[in-house]
């Protein structure tokens, strides 16, 4: 059921399309787009100028065909390919479950929309079915040597909470190791709402993924809005570059993890999350 | 007095679902037929689509369209099985069949629809492979039991910036094993190419002026969509450019006129070298019925079959009580069928006929002009045979030039015009070739014999049948070339080395005469 959802898709027109635009001036002809539009395609309507080939992946059935007729009306059934099934296997096994692969090798801009949280898919053994497909992506993008935007947008899911509250010290731990006391930071976290631990934990572990590969964050920006029926859901932007020479790339300062600020998206603006954490004093690592 | 009958009661128990297989069966003795149907139901809607996507990638095929889309009471009715509410004579569509053509190929059929103005998708959700499963059961479940276990729909609304989007939207998901063949693209481009009511390929000179003949004369019955597979336009045959302006006609019985037709001819020499583009076609509504060789089989004889190959063309068939069988390979039998089939063998066997034999009249002009142009103005004989060889030579091409210009002869005028010259130009050839050069006339045991031969030709060849035999060879391979029967004139060539050794036949002219006789009632 289409129902149209204001800060995402301010999200969408304010936020993401400048950063396309900004990272492919001049050369959109050759942008692959990967992702999870939704039947009326939103992200890919509002990029389209900036997008060469898209390839779309949905599970629902009914989905795929609402996306094709989505896509005549667009006019570009010329540069689309729908791909059946679960975005997660798609990208790990690198084919649709009708055996189909990507048309393209890697992609440009990603667009992947985890609903229900970036941990706690499926049964607990595969519970970072999600992280995985994460990394699988990053592996392929390795091979062909692309830099990438990634969009990823996700949901909450407590059930995993210990996993962020774990990474969270984590960081503490390694401040403390240089000799910053960061504990009234982390304090701060584990008082504060979930959406604060996963501002800091999601770039963590994209970050961890991308170094393994030789990419370098570039630059990533975090925000929180509520998603149709009221449900909280976070927006992560990620510039992925990739350089050969990136044997070991630069790792995201910790301290300017937890001190990097949560935006909240609204009907028409996006401001700076009035609550923020205390900053860590001394140098930073 | 008439007995008395009762009315039996019929139930949900009494229809099995073997009936469903029953009723698609005859689409697959060739799957790519499931696509067809799936096309046809397309362009039956009112309007028509513009264009049609299809695309197949590992493992799964999909059909779009532009056209009108269903809303629910549109999917209520596409889910009744052999219901039909569109008039059998006037679509394409395989009785009643529709959304089902594709159960046996696939385990599941998703259709996504939306109508203009409507706010919302609709979606039929097609389980093929419990249908399949029910069906091998051994037919103890139930027809509409196993629909409704296995048909389902589901809605979507569509934001307001689509209200005016409309179309539909099948996938063929999972194909099965046996029916892989579908997934070729090489093979489904080329049975698109001969099968649906494309547009035809933009190199075909003559697209301009049939497409019109074919929109008049076909009016409601006239169907041409435009179609993509796998991103690619697909276009509808001849693939050849080097053809002639159509010959267009109409195929008429009782003053009723059964179909319409056009043809054009290989405006090179011989066959027309792509066999896609070769041959008759029959077309109804648009689709293809039957394959190549079903029309030239109604009316040529085997001697003639070759004929069919210098032509592309298509005969649309219009008459309302000729209907496709379920295979779509031929015309059901009945009697409008065998008034059609005898009104092609009149109408477009002596079409053909006429077109091969003017190809033919025309390929071996141009050789004679050619070779009378090619005359030399003052020749060199190195010897006095020579010398006999080429002036023989010559009047039998003077011969051939003759025939080029009598007035029955089918040769266009311009042509004609310079066989004309090039008759006249061979007649002073001979005659200023035809006394005994000086060098050899010294030679005197050559003296008597050679001379004499053009001079007094009748009585030398009475004495040497075998330069008879010779001349008549050409001839009546040239009328075997022409007719097309080959047997009779084998026989005539006998015959006419009979009457030559027999003496009956004692000149040229009167061989000349005989076989354009014979010629003439073999044509007739």
């Amino acid at each position: 059921m289409f129902v149209s959802n204001p800060p995402k898709d301010l999200l969408r027109r304010d936020v993401d399309a400048p950063i396309i635009k900004k990272k492919f001036e001049n050369n959109y002809e050759n942008v692959t787009y990967f992702g999870m539009p939704g039947p009326e395609m939103l992200d890919v309507k509002e990029w389209l100028d900036y997008l060469g080939f898209v390839i779309a992946v949905d599970n629902d059935l009914s989905a795929l065909g609402v996306m094709n007729m989505t896509a005549a009306s667009l006019k570009i059934l010329d540069r689309v390919q729908f791909l059946r099934g679960d975005v997660e296997s798609i990208l790990v096994n690198w084919q649709d479950e009708d055996d189909e692969a990507p048309l393209r090798d890697s992609f440009d801009v990603v667009n992947l929309d985890f609903v229900g949280g970036i941990m706690g898919f499926g049964e607990d053994a595969d519970h970072d079915k999600r992280v995985n497909a994460i990394r699988e992506l990053l592996r392929h993008q390795r091979n062909e040597t692309t830099s990438f935007i990634m969009f990823l947008t996700i949901g909450f899911r407590e059930k995993h909470m210990d996993e962020y509250d774990r990474k969270l010290r984590h960081i503490g731990h390694e401040l403390d190791k240089l000799g910053l006391d960061a504990t009234p930071t982390i304090e701060w976290y584990f008082s504060h709402p979930p959406r604060h631990k996963l501002k800091v934990y999601v770039p963590y572990i994209v970050d961890e993924i991308g170094r393994a590969n030789r990419f370098r964050l570039d630059m990533y920006k975090c925000f929180y809005y509520k998603g149709t029926n009221d449900i909280p859901m976070m927006h992560f932007v990620f510039d992925m570059e990739y350089s050969v020479e990136n044997v070991s790339p630069e790792r995201l300062g910790l301290r300017a993890l937890l001190d990097c600020p949560l935006f909240i998206a609204h009907q028409d603006h996006v401001k700076a999350c009035p609550n923020h954490p205390p900053p860590i004093l001394g140098a930073s690592p | 007095m008439a007995e008395k009958t009762n009315d039996f009661k019929f139930d949900e128990g009494d229809i099995g679902v073997f009936l469903m297989e029953s009723i698609t069966t005859g689409l697959y003795k060739n799957p790519m037929n499931v696509l067809r149907e799936y096309i046809s139901n397309e362009i039956d809607n009112d309007p028509p689509p513009e264009i049609i996507e299809v695309k197949v990638d590992a493992n799964k095929i999909m059909i779009s369209g532009d056209g009108p889309g269903m809303d629910f009471d549109g999917i209520r009715q596409a889910v009744k099985v052999g219901f039909s509410t569109k008039n059998l004579r006037d679509n394409i569509g395989f009785r009643g069949i529709g959304i089902y053509a594709g159960v046996a190929l696939c385990n599941r059929i998703v259709i996504t629809t939306k109508k203009r103005e409507n706010p919302k998708y609709y979606t039929i959700h097609l389980d093929c492979k419990g249908l399949k499963t029910d069906i091998s059961e051994g037919g103890t479940v139930s027809l509409i039991s196993s629909l409704e276990k296995n048909v389902k729909w589901s809605e979507n609304t569509a934001p307001p910036e689509k209200k005016d989007y409309h179309g539909t939207v099948a996938f063929l998901m999972e194909i099965q094993e046996d029916f892989r063949d579908v997934l070729n693209e090489d093979k489904l481009r080329k049975y698109l190419e001969m099968t649906v009511p494309l547009e035809f390929n933009p190199g075909f000179l003559h697209r301009t002026a049939i497409k019109s003949y074919l929109r008049k004369s076909l009016a409601n019955d006239f169907k041409v969509v435009q179609l993509k597979l796998n991103d690619s336009p697909v276009y509808r045959a001849p693939f050849y450019d080097a053809l002639e302006p159509q010959i267009t006609g109409k195929i008429s019985a009782d003053g009723k006129t059964l179909a319409v037709y056009w043809i054009c001819q290989n405006s090179r020499t011989g066959k027309i070298p792509d066999e896609f583009s070769r041959g008759l076609i029959y077309r109804k509504k648009g689709f293809t019925v039957g394959d190549r060789t079903t029309i030239t089989r109604l009316f040529l004889a085997e001697k003639n079959k070759h004929l069919i190959d210098y032509i592309c063309g298509e005969v649309h068939v219009v008459d309302d009580n000729l209907l496709p069988n379920t295979e779509r390979v031929e015309f059901e039998p009945s009697p409008a069928r065998d008034e059609l089939e005898r009104a092609i063998a009149k109408v477009l066997g002596k079409e053909i006929t006429n077109i091969a034999r003017k190809k033919s009249a025309v390929s071996r002009a141009e050789q004679r002009i050619e070779q009378a142009e090619g005359l030399p103005n003052t020749p060199k004989f190195e010897t006095k045979e020579d010398w006999i060889r080429g002036l023989t030579d010559a009047r039998k091409l003077l011969d051939g030039l003759k025939t080029d210009t009598k007035p029955r002869n089918l040769l266009p005028s311009n042509l004609k015009t310079k066989a004309e010259r090039a008759t006249k130009r061979t007649e002073a050839w001979i005659d200023s070739n035809s006394t005994t050069p000086k060098e050899f006339s010294a030679q005197p045991e050559e003296k008597k014999e050679k001379p004499k031969e053009p001079e007094k030709p009748e009585k030398d060849e009475r004495q040497t049948p075998k330069l008879r035999t010779d001349w008549v060879d050409g001839a009546v391979s040239d009328m075997c070339e022409r007719t097309g029967y080959k047997d009779e004139c084998e026989l005539i060539h006998k015959f006419i080395e009979v009457l030559l050794s027999e003496g009956i036949l004692s000149n040229d002219d009167q061989v000349r005469s005989l076989l354009q006789s014979l010629e003439l009632k073999l044509t007739e």
